[in-house]
C-alpha cells in the first residue's frame, strides 16, 4: 500500500518577509514585495523591478557575497526543521535525506570570478572564485550543517525545480530510501538572471497582471522555501503533527520547445492529470488552484488551455491563486514557495488575494482569479509549475486528517 | 515486481560516437588526449580529452537544435539519440508520452553561461544574449533530448559532482520501480570549457596528464555524454529487446571529505544489501578513480569492503569525465556483464592496478563469467553513489 506523505515543517523567505507566518500575513493583506531595483550586485541604473528578500538579521553582515543564496536557503531550512520540532537534529541522520530544487543553483555566484577577470584579464583571473559554481559543494555543506547523512541530490529543471524536488523527495519516501526528507526549492535574484529574462522580453515594466489583457510579463524575486516531508505513520508515531499532505505529484515534458510552452498546454495538462492520478482524485475534488501564472503573453493562455483540458467548464468555478504578483517569479523556488502558500490556504481555509490583477484577457476568461481575501472550504489544492526545457510539475496538496 | 533493465546504450566522447565504438577504444586502451586550440579567452589550455574540432552534432540532431544548442546539449543529444536507437524503441507516441529523460551534469552549459556573464559584465544588462541565457540553463540538455526523442515524461537535470551521472541513473531506476514511467533514458554529460578548466586546474581537481587510476594528480578533463535506456525487464522481453544488464539496487551516500573512505564503504554496503548481494558475490567493480586524493579514498574503500574479483577504472584512459564519467562507468559495467569481458585499465607503466584483493587487467582484456558488478563513483566534496548491476 502506498504510504501517505505529510509535511511536518516549513520555512519561507521571499521579498515579502523572512518566515512563514510573516509571509502569510503579507500575502493575506495583498501586499507585494516587488519594487524598483536601485542596485543589484553592485550595479546601479535602470534595472527594472524585482523582489529582493529582506536582509537576514544577524547573518547578513557575515555573508560572503558568493554565499548569499546559500545563506537564505539555510535560513529557510532551519525554519522548516524548527517548525517540525527538529531543532536538535534528525532522529536518524542516516535515514534523513536532502533534496534541493533550483534553476540556477550556484551559477549566479560566478560574479566574483567575472569581477576578477575584468580587473586582471583572463590570465590573471582568480579561477578559484569559480568554485562557487560547484553545486555539490553547496549540497555537501548543507548536509553537514544539518547533520543529514542519508541520500542527497539537487534537481535543476528550471522553474519547475521546486515542485520536482518535492516529487523526488516523495519518491525517496515511497521507496523507503529515506525516512525523512529536508526538501527545498530556491533561487536568488541576481543581475545576470534579471538581464537574461530582460533579453527574452519576459519582464514586465510595471505590475505583474496574470491572465489580464494588459499583462506584460513577470518580475523576478528571491525565493527560498523548505519543507520537512515524511511518511504520515512515522511522523505521527514520533509526535510530529502534519500541516498538510502531499497527496500527489505529476511531471511531464512538453517535448516541444526549449523556452516556449506548448500552445495548447499539452504537457502541462499531462502533469496535472498525473498528479491527480497519483492522488487518486478526480478533477472534481480540487477546491483551488495555485496557478503558475507568470503573466507572460504565451504562458498564461497555454496554462488556461491545459486547465480547461483537465477541469473542463468547472474551471470557471475553481478559485485560482496567483502568488507571483506578490513575491515575483522565484524560478527554481517557485514550486516550493507556492506549495507553502497552498498549504497555508488549506490550513486557514483562506484564499489570499492576487496582489496585482487586471481585467481578464477574454482568451483566458472565464476564470475565478482570487482578487480579495476569501474564506473557502478547502480539502485539496493543485499547484502548478512550468519552466524552460518544457518542464511541467504539478502537486496535489491536501489538508491533514 | 519491476526489474529495471538496461536495453540501450549511447555515448559521444573523443573516443568516438556510439557505445560500441567507445567500448572498442576502451578495450584497445588507446588514449584520446589532445591539445585544445587556443580559445577566445587566450587561456593556456593544457591537454584534455576533448574534441579537437567542433563536435559534428548535426549528424545526430536536427539543424534547428544544433544551431543554438550548447556543446553540452549537443553531446547529450548524440548520446541520447544513439542510446534510443540501440534500444530499438518503437515509434509509439503513446509509449513515448510517458518516457522520461534524466541526465546528470556537474557544470551544465558552463561555456554558454560564462559567456553570458561576461557579456553582461562587460557591456551591461541590456546587451544580454537571449540564446546564451536560455541554452545555458542546467536542464537544456534533457529538454533538447526530450524534444528530439518525443519523450513527454519529466525531463530532469540532476546536478552534482562526479557522481551525478550515476545519481541520474538511480533517479531513473526509482521512477521505474514506482511505475511512473515505462522507460527512462538516463546518463550524464559534461563538456569542456576553458575557464572552468582553468578553475579546476587551479584547485588541483584535474591535471594535465594520464597517470593511471592512482596517480598523485587527477587526470585531465574528459568531455562527453553517456546514456543508458532503462525499462522494466518484462516489457523489454515482451518486445524482444536486447538486455545488457539488470539494475539490482543502488544508493546515494556521502563521505566526510576527500580522504575519508567510510562514506563510500557504507554506500557500497547499503547498495549491495538493497540488491540482495553479499560482497563475495561481486565479480567486477567499475570504479571512478583517475588519480588524486579521491582515488586513494576509493581504493581504501574497496579494500575495506573486502571485495575480490576483477576491477576496472575506465576514466584512467580518458581523465576525469565528471557526470559523463560516472555514466560511462555504468555503461562499461553493462557491456562487461553482457559480453563477459573485463575491460583493461590504462596505466602508463603497463602494470595492471589493484585495490585490496581486486585485480585490474591490462589491454586488451580478460574473459570471465561475470554475474554481478558494483559501480562506484564519488565527488571530491563527498557525494557518492553505488549501483549494483546484474547479468540480464
Amino acid at each position: 500500500m502506498e504510504p501517505r506523505l505529510v509535511v511536518t515543517g516549513m520555512g519561507l523567505t521571499t521579498s515579502l518577509a523572512a518566515g512563514v507566518e510573516a509571509n502569510w500575513t503579507a500575502l493575506r493583506a495583498g501586499r507585494t514585495g516587488l519594487r524598483p531595483l536601485a542596485e543589484l550586485d553592485g550595479v546601479c541604473g535602470d534595472l527594472g523591478v524585482g523582489g529582493p528578500a529582506p536582509p537576514l538579521p544577524g547573518l547578513a553582515d557575515a555573508l560572503d557575497r558568493r554565499d548569499r543564496a546559500h545563506a537564505y536557503l539555510e535560513g529557510a531550512c532551519r525554519e522548516a526543521l524548527s517548525s517540525a520540532g527538529l531543532e536538535g537534529g534528525f532522529p536518524a541522520p542516516e535515514r534523513a535525506a536532502v533534496v534541493l530544487g533550483s534553476s540556477l543553483a550556484a551559477q549566479a555566484s560566478a560574479r566574483d570570478f567575472w569581477e576578477s577577470t575584468l580587473a586582471h584579464g583572463p590570465r590573471g583571473a582568480d579561477y578559484r572564485a569559480l568554485r562557487s559554481y560547484d553545486t555539490e559543494l553547496r549540497l555537501a555543506a548543507l548536509c553537514a550543517t544539518f547533520g543529514a547523512r542519508g541520500e542527497s541530490l539537487l534537481v535543476s529543471n528550471a522553474c519547475a525545480a521546486g515542485a520536482s524536488a518535492l516529487a523526488l523527495a516523495g519518491d525517496l519516501l515511497r521507496l523507503r530510501r529515506a525516512d525523512l526528507v529536508l526538501v527545498a526549492g530556491y533561487d536568488a535574484l541576481d543581475l545576470h538572471t534579471q538581464a537574461g529574462f530582460g533579453a527574452i522580453k519576459a519582464l514586465a515594466p510595471k505590475a505583474v497582471l496574470p491572465f489580464a489583457s494588459e499583462r506584460a510579463g513577470m518580475q523576478l524575486g528571491d525565493g527560498f522555501a523548505a519543507f520537512v516531508l515524511e511518511r504520515e505513520a512515522e511522523a505521527r508515531a514520533a509526535g510530529r503533527r502534519p500541516v498538510a499532505r502531499l497527496c500527489g505529484y505529476g511531471e511531464s515534458s512538453d517535448a516541444h520547445h526549449l523556452t516556449q510552452p506548448h500552445p495548447e498546454g499539452a504537457g502541462a495538462a499531462l502533469a496535472m492529470r498525473r498528479a491527480l492520478d497519483l492522488a487518486g482524485l478526480d478533477p472534481g475534488a480540487i477546491d483551488a488552484i495555485n496557478a503558475h501564472a507568470t503573466a507572460t503573453q504565451s504562458n498564461d493562455p497555454a496554462e488556461v488551455s491545459a486547465l480547461r483540458a483537465v477541469f473542463g467548464k468547472r474551471l470557471a468555478e475553481i478559485p485560482l491563486m496567483a502568488t507571483k504578483p506578490a513575491v515575483g517569479h522565484t524560478l527554481g523556488g517557485a514550486g516550493a514557495v507556492e506549495a507553502v502558500v497552498s498549504i497555508l490556504a488549506l490550513r486557514d481555509q483562506l484564499l489570499p488575494p492576487t496582489a496585482t490583477a487586471g481585467d481578464l484577457d477574454p482568451a483566458c476568461a472565464p476564470l475565478d482569479l482570487v482578487r480579495a481575501l476569501r474564506p473557502a472550504r478547502l480539502r485539496y489544492v493543485l499547484s502548478n509549475s512550468f519552466g524552460f526545457g518544457g518542464c511541467n510539475a504539478s502537486l496535489v496538496l491536501g489538508a491533514p486528517e | 515486481m519491476t526489474r529495471p533493465t538496461i536495453t540501450g546504450l549511447g555515448a559521444a566522447c573523443p573516443l568516438g560516437v556510439g557505445a560500441r565504438t567507445v567500448w572498442q577504444r576502451l578495450l584497445a586502451s588507446e588514449p584520446a588526449l589532445c591539445e585544445r586550440p587556443p580559445t577566445a579567452a587566450g587561456l593556456d589550455t593544457r591537454p584534455a580529452t576533448a574534441f579537437a574540432e567542433p563536435f559534428p552534432a548535426e549528424r545526430y540532431a536536427d539543424r534547428r537544435t544544433v544551431r543554438k544548442a550548447s556543446d553540452l546539449a549537443r553531446l547529450a543529444a548524440a548520446a541520447s539519440v544513439g542510446c534510443v536507437a540501440d534500444a530499438a524503441l518503437p515509434e509509439d507516441p503513446e509509449l513515448r508520452d510517458r518516457m522520461s529523460v534524466v541526465l546528470g551534469t556537474c557544470f551544465g552549459g558552463s561555456g554558454y553561461y560564462l559567456d553570458f556573464h561576461e557579456r553582461v559584465r562587460r557591456r551591461g544588462p541590456r546587451a544580454a544574449n537571449a540564446v546564451l541565457f536560455t541554452e545555458g540553463v542546467f536542464n537544456a540538455a534533457p529538454g533538447h533530448a526530450s524534444a528530439l526523442l518525443g519523450f513527454r515524461g519529466p525531463g530532469l537535470a540532476v546536478v552534482g559532482g562526479e557522481e551525478a551521472g550515476l545519481s541520474a541513473l538511480l533517479t531513473a531506476t526509482d521512477r521505474l520501480l514506482l511505475g511512473a514511467a515505462p522507460g527512462v533514458l538516463a546518463g550524464g554529460a559534461d563538456c569542456f570549457c576553458d575557464r572552468v578548466q582553468a578553475s579546476l586546474l587551479s584547485e588541483g581537481r584535474i591535471g594535465a596528464r594520464l597517470g593511471g587510476p592512482f596517480a598523485p594528480e587527477v587526470g585531465p578533463w574528459a568531455e562527453g555524454g553517456a546514456a543508458l535506456f532503462l525499462e522494466p525487464r518484462a516489457a523489454a522481453e515482451a518486445r524482444g529487446a536486447h538486455l545488457y544488464a539488470e539494475i539490482l539496487g543502488g544508493v546515494r551516500g556521502r563521505a566526510a571529505n576527500d580522504t575519508d573512505p567510510e562514506g563510500l564503504v557504507r554506500c557500497a554496503e547499503r547498495a549491495l544489501e538493497l540488491a540482495g548481494r553479499a560482497p563475495a558475490d561481486v565479480d567486477l567493480v567499475v570504479g571512478g578513480a583517475c588519480g588524486g586524493p579521491p582515488a586513494q579514498r576509493e581504493r581504501e574503500a574497496l579494500a575495506q569492503l573486502g571485495l575480490r574479483g576483477w576491477v576496472c577504472w575506465p576514466q584512467a584512459l580518458l581523465g576525469e569525465g565528471f557526470a559523463f564519467g560516472s555514466a560511462l562507468q555504468a555503461l562499461v559495467a553493462a557491456l562487461a556483464l553482457a559480453e563477459d569481458v573485463v575491460p583493461p585499465t590504462y596505466a602508463p607503466d603497463g602494470q595492471p592496478p589493484r585495490a585490496g584483493e581486486l585485480r585490474g587487467v591490462s589491454a586488451p582484456h580478460e574473459r570471465a563469467h561475470l554475474r554481478t558488478a558494483l559501480v562506484l563513483s564519488s565527488s571530491r566534496p563527498g557525494g557518492c553513489v553505488a549501483l549494483v548491476l546484474g547479468r540480464a
